[in-house]
């Protein structure tokens, strides 16, 4: 039979069924309203998160254990290539940048000493509680006030190598009111600072000469404008070593400093977020964590996320308030929602065609004398399913023409509900559902729907087109 | 014109195996153009009838018609050859209740790849012929017995077969109706087409031109 009279056929098939086939359409129709909609809020908030986290360098702050590791200052001029390395950032939403800034720093356990040619001094109690208290209220106070005890010592120890690359260090009076030195203790010893918490041991400085002392005050470190930035130059300008060895050495380039690895081992051992970004840690971060900052120019929600999880896995702190966090939140909220959804959709799918299965092997079953005598009368065998997928491919279209209608409008209309969702809870990116997304749902949904019905009516009626036509016009 | 050479039909195998057609051959002759097949139930008739019209393979043997060997040809071929040459009248009808006159009338045109314009008139011309006019867009489920056996006669008809065959057309009729159908057959047959009509009731096998009696699968006369 030509397609052109197949069709006719179908369409008189139809009519013999009216009530059920418009169940049918209702029900893929139905099932169709629910899916698009969440296939395409699904696709809609991966494409925006990737496409926002590729849009922008990111930036992600994590702490790195740094015990295995003794770091040392080596640089004079530290200014400059801290902020090479945050001007680097400048395009990113500034809240996005400082936003780590607003975390309270706690230096809940710090263990600092001091060792003058090998005699060790502890810290002195009095000043550990009084930058405690100092540090505490300040450090709310974002961005210039902050300080932490860390962020003293750090400040405090210029540490550089001479001509003849002998290690010395010029200390500050802060320095030594903390240990209940005076300068004729230090000056022209070889000291040590070592600090260690809960989290990070390493030395400030490490066998150094004392060559000179500052006198500062502590009022001034406090109100020292951007003097976290010093803090994020201190690893930049800084030796890294294990077991005694250099393993990472910064070489000046240009303005800025760049890490060089002594050798391809090194790199393994080292963190690799570490030799990733290229800017930096602090001390002074939450917990005693050495802060690192991965730079990441090229990144997907799916690097960013592993990339997270690994880090975490290594027990490894990782901010709470990054853009990525936003994203997180979310991703998350989006994956429940069409996760429900979906389930939703997609078990009123199955039924859906499991009902048309049910109702169509039934209805094949009832007019088996009629559908044979097609063949009787010179149809072909294969013209039976023919029919059949017809019949079922006009009931999908006719499902099509209404849950592309509705299921599209549905499409903008969450678009409208979840940014409006977002912004209520100030999560910094918007959702833009292209109506391309849209469309390639709604066609790829009408695929599979047409492709599903066309082999449940080839497989209910394909057994009927075989059986020999008196075989089955005998019964009764 | 239909030629049967030692025509076999067996069923099943082994303990169940029934021989349905024995050995059978005939020859229409040019002037016998309605035949009819007679015989008792279980003799073999509606065997006989199904494979003239290539809807059942035979065992062995041959089967021409207008010089085709209808045994050797393959699924598809029967196919064509069914549409194109074989009309049927079952006793069951077989007509699609939900269907009107015109739309079962149009199914073998359908079939054929007519057009819909010249389906409708053909179909048409043939209900007009079986008195079926006033019911054309009726749905056959509101139709009596008789007109839906006329309904299946139109429908046999209407690509105008060469060969029309009726399995005990008039089985599910009372002998009022019975009798008109019968005598379209004669009509049909005196148009120059061959009828060959299955009937376990010798009265309507009176006015075939030809009367082949079956008897366990054997011609008996
Ligand atoms: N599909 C079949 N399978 C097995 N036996 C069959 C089948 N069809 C018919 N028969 C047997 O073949 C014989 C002839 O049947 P049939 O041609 O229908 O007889 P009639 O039409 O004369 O009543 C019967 O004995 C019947 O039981
Ligand atoms: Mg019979």
């Amino acid at each position: 039979m030509k397609t052109k009279e197949a069709l006719f056929l179908a369409k008189l098939n139809l009519t013999t069924s009216k009530k059920i086939n418009r169940i049918i359409v209702f029900m893929l129709s139905v099932s169709m309203i629910i899916i698009i909609p969440v296939f395409v809020l699904w696709i809609s908030v991966n494409v925006s998160i990737n496409n926002k986290i590729n849009s922008v360098p990111y930036m992600l702050y994590s702490q790195v254990q740094m015990k295995d590791y003794r770091i040392e200052t080596a640089n004079e001029d530290r200014k400059i290539s801290g902020f090479e390395n945050i001007n680097k950032f400048e395009n990113i939403d500034s809240k996005i940048v400082y936003e780590r800034y607003n975390l309270p720093c706690s230096p809940q356990y710090y263990n600092v000493t001091m060792s003058v040619d090998g005699k060790k001094y502890d810290l002195s109690e009095s000043v550990f509680s009084y930058n405690i208290i100092d540090i505490d209220k300040s450090s709310y106070n974002f961005p210039y006030n902050l300080n932490t005890i860390g962020d003293i010592f750090v400040d405090s120890c210029d540490a550089s190598f001479d001509e003849t690359g002998k290690k010395q260090v010029v200390l500050s009076q802060i320095v030594l009111d903390a240990f209940n030195l005076t300068s004729t203790d230090v000056y022209g010893n070889t000291i040590s600072i070592y600090i260690s918490s809960s989290h990070i041991e390493g030395y400030l400085c490490y066998e150094y000469k004392v060559v000179g002392i500052i006198k500062r005050e502590i009022s001034e470190l406090y109100d020292e404008s951007g003097s976290y930035m010093d803090s994020e130059i201190f690893f930049c300008s800084s030796n890294v070593y294990k077991d005694g060895n250099a393993v990472l050495k910064p070489t000046m380039t240009g303005q800025g400093y760049e890490y060089k690895y002594l050798n391809i081992e090194d790199k393994e051992m080292l963190n690799e977020e570490y030799m990733m970004l290229g800017i930096g840690s602090d001390i002074y971060a939450k917990d005693s964590y050495a802060s690192t900052c991965i730079y990441l120019e090229e990144s997907n929600y799916a690097i960013l996320s592993s990339l997270i999880t690994s880090l975490q896995n290594r027990g490894i702190y990782t901010e709470n308030s990054t853009i990525y966090n936003n994203y997180k939140k979310l991703y998350d909220v989006s994956n429940i929602l069409t996760f429900i959804l979906g389930i939703v959709g997609g078990v009123s799918f199955i039924i859906t065609l499991l009902y048309y299965y049910l109702n169509l092997k039934f209805s094949i079953y009832k007019r088996r004398h009629f559908l044979t005598i097609i063949r009787a009368l010179g149809g072909q065998d294969c013209d039976i399913p023919k029919i059949h997928m017809l019949q079922s491919n006009i009931l999908c279209a006719k499902a099509a023409l209404i849950f592309a209608v509705i299921g599209g409008a549905l499409c903008w209309l969450i678009k409208y509900v979840i940014n409006a969702m977002i912004s209520i809870n100030q999560i910094p990116i918007s959702i833009t559902i292209s109506p391309w997304i849209i469309l390639a749902s709604i066609i790829t949904m009408i695929v599979i729907m047409f492709a599903i019905t066309n082999l449940i009516a080839l497989i209910c009626s394909r057994k009927l087109s075989k059986q020999p036509i008196m075989s089955i016009l005998k019964t009764q | 014109m239909i030629k049967i050479e030692n025509l076999s039909k067996v069923y099943g195998e082994g303990e169940s195996k029934v021989i349905a057609l024995d050995n059978i051959s005939f020859e229409q002759k040019e002037q016998e153009k309605f035949i009819a097949i007679i015989g008792k139930s279980g003799s073999g008739k509606s065997t006989l009838l199904n494979i003239i019209g290539a809807l059942e393979k035979a065992t062995s043997g041959d089967v021409q018609i207008d010089s085709v060997n209808i045994l050797a040809l393959n699924e598809k071929e029967r196919a064509v050859f069914r549409s194109k040459k074989i009309g049927y009248i079952f006793q069951a009808f077989y007509l699609e209740s939900e269907f009107s006159v015109l739309e079962n009338v149009e199914l073998p045109l359908l079939i054929a790849g007519v057009n819909k314009k010249d389906r409708e008139i053909k179909a048409k011309e043939y209900i007009t012929k079986l008195g079926l006019e006033s019911k054309i867009y009726e749905k056959v489920k509101n139709l009596s017995g008789g007109q839906k056996q006329r309904v299946a006669i139109a429908r046999a008809l209407v690509k105008e077969p060469s060969v029309l065959l009726a399995d005990e057309p008039t089985g599910n009729l009372d002998s009022a109706n019975g009798q008109e159908v019968m005598q379209i057959l004669k009509k049909i047959a005196e148009s120059g087409r061959t009828v060959l009509l299955v009937t376990h009731n010798i009265q309507d096998a009176q006015i075939a031109d030809k009367i082949i009696e079956l008897q366990d699968g054997k011609i008996s006369n």
